[in-house]
């Protein structure tokens, strides 16, 4: 951050300005409170308030377009999910989708991380490379992998062609297709992995390492008592946040098997979309939404738990 | 590197290369599916224009020229990513501000649990908003609006622009607010003349931030667009169910919607890092 030096603040302006400022200024707690207004009048309107509806809609039924069509159902809609094979499958796909994707973004990322860390030949070149995917647009991202992964025009299969493999159908059958979405998710996502680990690396001081090796520790040594405590905390935060925006999963899934064969690769966002905006079926809709926000919550607790340690330890 | 076996060095600079190569090939992949026609897709694998097959720029005239889709949805992502951002940015910017150098007291809720509180906001899945807004918004008639979009898109982004613009605010020494203080400034002439211009990095880089999470938005806009506010992720989604992929149109959307975004990485990559290496890793 730049400092000036000197402590007058730098043009307060003409006298007229000041003196609306002045004036501006007189109702102090009022005025303090004026900055957080806007922020929380928009969360309030287009986020708490919904979602608060969202938890009424789960518990009944609404008709849209006509006035007090609120019916009240009591646990009937989350009645229904327990026999309700297709958000079943919905649910294990999104696990798959989760576990698969974050346990490899973990590992690649790390690996990475770990790798430039190093500062091998061209480190500068790769670090800001290795950001590229993260800032994309999944969407866009999601055709680029269909362009290598469709069976009669990938990439993918002309490779394994050239090997002798045979043309696999990798988007139209399910086990496969939750694969290629992992693929893709993970290549989005392992960048937020690796900058964030870097990062950890980076902040130990390397005169730290150096003197623990002159001080005769092992490489094992080294990792264990200097590395390894540094990024633990970095690591399950990356780990549980990447977790929490899985869990959301939609555009990638949308765009490369839309939720197909069958139903059989959709994930809980995409069935809550469409049951809620293609059938029109609000009610079960926000219900299938709610036990999503359940896992969401599952998931992000112990990041709550430790920033609220935090807040009281600061 | 010092201490690593030569081995364990090429297999670092291996490894690293096929990375680059991983992140790279999809891209150039596409760039090539751009140039070619159907003879050039379906007549099986091809990688170098001109050396392996003749590429053509029909595809590009195609997209540029198709009457009301590309150019409209271009415009529209710009307009809602750039205003939306702004929005986010100043909003959270103030509540930001507030944060960091008033003392708030709502009931138990102290400075730390209101800033955790705006935060928390980002992790709550869109789907379990978007019902009762998409009701609300065909009440007041803000579906396939910008003006809607860009309302959304300012929630959407708020909670990460108040909590970078909070911890950007919180690193400025409060010394320079009492000397401003002393010589008779207002607590908004301190805002204005001693934080906004020291936090310019900041409130760049949470700019930046948004517009890039408003430009790659998927399901509200899914939702809430489907013409007149049509954004670039919708148009390209769309494309395969109309008439059947047709992958060099395709190819071109994808890259013209991703080209800002290479663009922003490739000016501000080294920024950002920076930044978060000074500031997070802790």
């Amino acid at each position: 951050m730049r400092q000036s030096g000197s402590v007058t603040p730098a043009g307060v302006g003409t006298r007229e300005e000041v003196s609306v400022w002045k004036r501006w200024s007189s109702g102090s707690k009022v005025q303090r409170r004026a900055f957080l207004l806007p922020a929380v009048i928009l969360l309030l309107v287009l986020s708490i308030f919904p979602f608060l509806a969202t938890i009424a809609l789960s518990f009944g039924t609404w008709e849209m377009g006509r006035e007090g069509a609120y019916g009240f159902r009591g646990l009937e809609n989350f009645a229904r999910l327990i026999s309700d094979a297709r958000y079943l499958t919905s649910l294990i796909n999104t696990v798959i989708l989760v576990g698969g994707s974050v346990a490899l973004q973990f590992v690649l990322g790390l690996a990475l991380a770990w790798m430039v860390y190093q500062r091998p030949p061209g480190h500068r070149f790769y670090r800001v490379l290795f950001l590229l995917p993260m800032m994309l647009t999944p969407v866009a991202v999601a055709y680029m992998w269909r362009l290598i992964f469709e069976s009669r025009i990938g990439a993918l299969n002309f490779f394994l062609g050239a090997v002798g493999i045979e043309a696999v159908p990798w988007l139209t059958q399910r086990t496969t297709a939750l694969f290629a979405v992992i693929v893709v998710e993970t290549w989005i996502w392992t960048p937020f992995v690796f900058v964030f680990l870097y990062a950890a690396l980076e902040n130990i001081e390397r005169d730290a390492l150096d003197a623990a090796i002159v001080d005769g520790a092992n490489s094992w040594q080294v990792f264990r008592y200097v590395i390894f405590p540094t990024i633990l905390p970095v690591a399950v935060a990356v780990l549980l946040l990447r977790s929490v925006e899985a869990l959301k999963i939609i555009d990638t899934v949308y765009v490369m098997t839309g939720g197909g064969p069958g139903n059989s690769t959709e994930s809980v966002t995409l069935y809550a979309y469409r049951t809620g905006l293609q059938f029109f079926d609000l009610g079960y809709a926000a219900a299938i939404a709610v036990t999503l926000f359940i896992g969401v919550i599952a998931v992000a607790l112990p990041i709550v738990i430790r920033m609220s340690r935090r807040a009281e330890a600061g | 590197m010092v201490h690593a076996s030569r081995s364990l060095r090429w297999f670092v600079s291996g490894f690293l290369l096929f990375w680059a190569f991983v992140v790279l090939f999809p891209l150039y992949w596409t760039f090539t599916i751009s140039l070619k026609d159907s003879a050039g897709i379906f007549g099986g694998a091809s990688f170098i224009p001109w050396v392996d097959f003749e590429p053509t720029l029909d595809a590009w005239r195609r997209v540029f020229l198709q009457p009301g889709g590309t150019l409209l949805s271009l415009s529209n992502s710009a307009i809602i990513g750039v205003i939306s951002a702004a929005f986010a940015t100043i909003t959270g910017g103030l509540a930001g501000y507030g944060l960091s150098r008033f003392r708030y007291k709502f009931g138990p809720l102290r400075n730390r649990d209101i800033a955790f509180w705006i935060l928390s906001q980002r992790m709550l899945p869109p789907v379990v908003v978007v019902l009762p807004l998409f009701v609300m918004f065909s009440t007041v008639g803000l579906i396939d609006s910008r003006f809607g979009m860009i309302l959304l898109y300012t929630m959407f982004n708020l909670p990460i622009a108040a909590w970078l613009m909070y911890q950007y605010f919180t690193q400025i020494p409060l010394d320079l607010d009492e000397a401003a203080r002393i010589d008779g400034a207002t607590d908004l002439q301190v805002f204005r003349h001693v934080a906004l211009p020291l936090a310019r990095p900041g409130l760049v880089a949470t700019f930046i931030v948004s517009l890039v999470f408003a430009w790659n938005e998927f399901l509200f806009a899914l939702i809430f667009t489907f013409s007149q506010a049509r954004t670039m992720p919708i148009l390209v989604a769309g494309q395969a169910t109309q008439h059947g992929p047709q992958w060099w149109d395709i190819a071109v959307m994808a890259l013209i919607t991703v080209a800002p975004l290479v663009l922003i990485t490739a000016l501000l990559g080294r920024r950002l890092l920076g930044d978060i290496l000074a500031g997070w890793g802790k």
